[in-house]
């Protein structure tokens, strides 16, 4: 196997697969940082180009954008509070403060080097676990998928940073709007008032945008100042952020294995991937008083997930052909394109030269994205540096047309308001925004997997090794949290962090 | 615990208890299968709600506004949430009565012009490039503007 991998990796370093795979990362580049239109906008552009192309060349393209992708969604989240795509919403709880704190470059830094090492892990564990991962994969029913995303909901004690009943609150407030249109046990529709709009439910990428750009866009130009308390060297600490995620190998080779492995399960989704990794790195740090207030860990920590969850996606979608994602649904269309037919004959002798090509794009993608990124960072760090009045115009005209893309009606932008105004009155009253969305995200995969695991196994569900070994993975991670000291908050920092 | 931040705390205590009871009403309504899990977080959110409006009720009695200092949400800064929120409103609006192609110009410019009181020049320059940028995007890419009652 290692001299397929060593041939198809000399095979993509020829410049007609080179230049498919850098126009792959521009693009993705591209549509990462423009919120609203994510991966699947910028794979669904390029899927009809990759019709009589080789597969190499095909899949060299289409993995250059998802790699590219989740580089680049960096940006808006740190720079101005904005989440390029729903998973970035965990990279704006600290680097969003950092950049207000005048360490926008560190930031960015940090997490440039942190989705790069992500990225080529992911490629790894995609390249190690491509004979082995089958029988782990169906060893997941949902039983254990409930137990993950219980997991992913333990960790809001931890986001609410000492407000426990306000951090409950208000993930069991996303959870109820999680809720609203059809639901997944039977044929109701829920909450919709009546109205289409809301038959469908709420899209997270115009939650996470509500909850999160509005108000601080309303606190900007409220204040007129720039985004950054400190303007002086913004852009310095390019090399700090670099340092400061190599001086974290554990938090990074953590969050990297367990992107890769939720990644690798199909229906966890990434934005739930992100936040279950931000809150466990949170509860897991000995000193845990920065998080939410500009923690470089809270940006290392979820940049790293997102780019190895990308390899991780990989497994189920190339060995059973089950998309864990939009983008890796389109990727498998992208591959029946080009002739080749997703499913366990994929790793046989035939087509391993071309599953390793996608294992070898993915961390050539990652490097490049990043070597990309980090040239760009000066230019477009300076954002943080304009008055809100001046910038704040524009970038609310980007929001709402990004959160129109979702459905096209109206009805988005009206909710982003709606939305955005509630997410004002909780960060002025000191309540979770984080919590908020955790609980949206993480609601709809608990109802249905524990809907599902009581219509089959009814109560014998809990017994299963599983389901046991994940409840204990939950008390020890909620043991450990609260045994360690919590340093009390810093006053004023409340009203002005990216609770 | 703040006095300010409590009022506003129990502010938003008090309309998610509303919410929360309305909706574990409304559940009722529902089938067995899609009943439960609403139901459950009805319940759980108003008892939390509950506890939050009587920890807020009793930091309000136990502090005094005068001794903290902290940023207050007062009415000017209510004020002016409401202020940019109506300028927010004002681009739906638009977009609902022109479309976007005529609509985020026109919003643009006024919001830089007299919201952000920017110079005539920045402002319809701004306004000109950004439209010229969507148009381009809505071109090239799969992104589409509101057509507005113009098609356009």
């Amino acid at each position: 196997m290692l001299d397929i991998a060593l041939e198809a990796l000399a095979g993509l370093f020829t410049p007609e697969r080179l230049g498919w795979l850098l126009l792959g990362v521009l693009v993705g580049l591209v549509v990462g940082l423009i919120p609203g239109l994510g991966g699947v906008a910028g794979m669904s552009l390029l899927l009809p180009f990759v019709y009589g192309m080789d597969p190499h060349s095909a899949m060299a393209l289409m993995i250059g954008i998802m790699a590219a992708n989740h580089t680049s969604d960096t940006f808006p989240a740190v720079l101005v509070g904005v989440p390029g795509s729903a998973g970035a919403g965990a990279t704006v709880m600290d680097g969003y403060p950092l950049a207000k704190q005048g360490q926008a470059g560190r930031a960015l830094g940090a997490s440039f080097t942190a989705s790069m090492l992500g990225g080529i892990f992911g490629a790894a564990v995609l390249f190690a676990v491509l004979p082995l991962f089958r029988p782990l994969i169906l060893a997941f029913g949902s039983p254990e998928l409930f137990m993950l995303t219980m997991l992913g909901i333990s960790t809001v004690a931890i986001l609410a940073r000492g407000a426990v009943a306000k951090g409950l609150l208000a993930a069991l407030f996303g959870m109820l709007l999680s809720t609203v249109g059809s639901a997944p046990a039977s044929p109701d529709y829920r909450y919709t008032f009546g109205s289409p709009y809301l038959t469908d439910g709420l899209p997270i990428a115009m939650v996470a945008m509500a909850i999160f750009a509005i108000p601080e866009f309303v606190d900007l130009l409220r204040r007129n100042k720039p985004i950054s308390d400190v303007t002086a060297r913004i852009t310095a600490g390019r090399l700090e952020g670099a340092r400061d995620t190599l001086r974290h190998p554990g938090l990074v080779l953590r969050s990297s294995g367990l992107g890769a492995l939720l990644g690798a399960i199909p229906g966890v989704g990434g934005s739930a991937i992100n936040w279950i990794v931000y809150g466990l790195t949170a509860r897991l740090s000995k000193d845990r008083s920065r998080f939410g207030k500009g923690d470089i860990r809270g940006v290392i920590a979820p940049e790293a997930a997102n780019n190895s969850m990308e390899g991780g996606q990989l497994i189920p979608a190339l060995m059973f052909g089950i998309p864990g994602s939009g983008v890796t649904a389109v990727l498998l269309g992208g591959l029946i394109l080009v002739g080749i037919q997703p499913g366990p004959e994929l790793v046989s002798d035939a087509n391993l030269p071309v599953v390793l090509t996608i294992v070898w794009s993915l961390v050539v993608a990652n490097i490049l994205a990043t070597a990309i990124c980090f040239s760009l960072r000066n230019f477009v760090a300076k954002l943080c540096l304009i008055p809100g009045r001046r910038l704040v115009p524009f970038l609310f005209v980007a929001v709402a047309l990004a959160v129109y893309q979702t459905t096209q009606t109206w009805a988005d932008i009206a909710m982003l308001l709606i939305l955005g105004l509630f997410g004002w009155f909780a960060v002025h009253s000191g309540w979770s925004r984080a919590a908020f969305v955790v609980g949206f995200v993480l609601g709809p995969p608990a109802e249905r997997y524990l809907w599902i695991s009581m219509a089959r196994y009814d109560l014998s569900w809990l017994v299963r090794p599983g389901v046991i070994l994940i409840a204990v993975a939950i008390l020890g991670v909620l043991l450990a949290g609260s045994l360690r000291k919590e340093r009390p908050p810093v006053r004023d920092e409340v009203l002005v962090s990216a609770r | 615990m703040k006095t300010a931040q409590a009022r506003l705390s129990l502010a938003v205590a008090a309309l998610t208890l509303v919410v929360m009871v309305y909706a574990g009403y409304e559940a009722r309504g529902f089938r067995d299968a899609s009943m439960w899990f609403p139901t459950l977080v009805a319940i759980l959110g108003t008892i939390t709600a509950l506890v939050i409006i009587v920890m807020d009720l009793r930091t309000l009695r136990r502090d005094h506004p005068e001794e903290d200092g902290e940023e207050r949400v007062d009415a000017g800064t209510l004020r002016a949430f409401a202020l940019w929120m109506g300028w927010f409103a004002g681009l739906l609006v638009l977009l609902v009565a022109l479309g976007g192609v005529i609509g985020v110009p026109i919003w643009l410019f006024a919001f830089l012009r007299f919201g952000s009181r920017l110079s005539l020049s920045f402002s319809l320059g701004g306004a000109v490039v950004t439209t010229a940028l969507l148009l381009l995007l809505s071109a090239t890419l799969d992104f589409h503007l509101p057509p507005g009652p113009f098609g356009l």
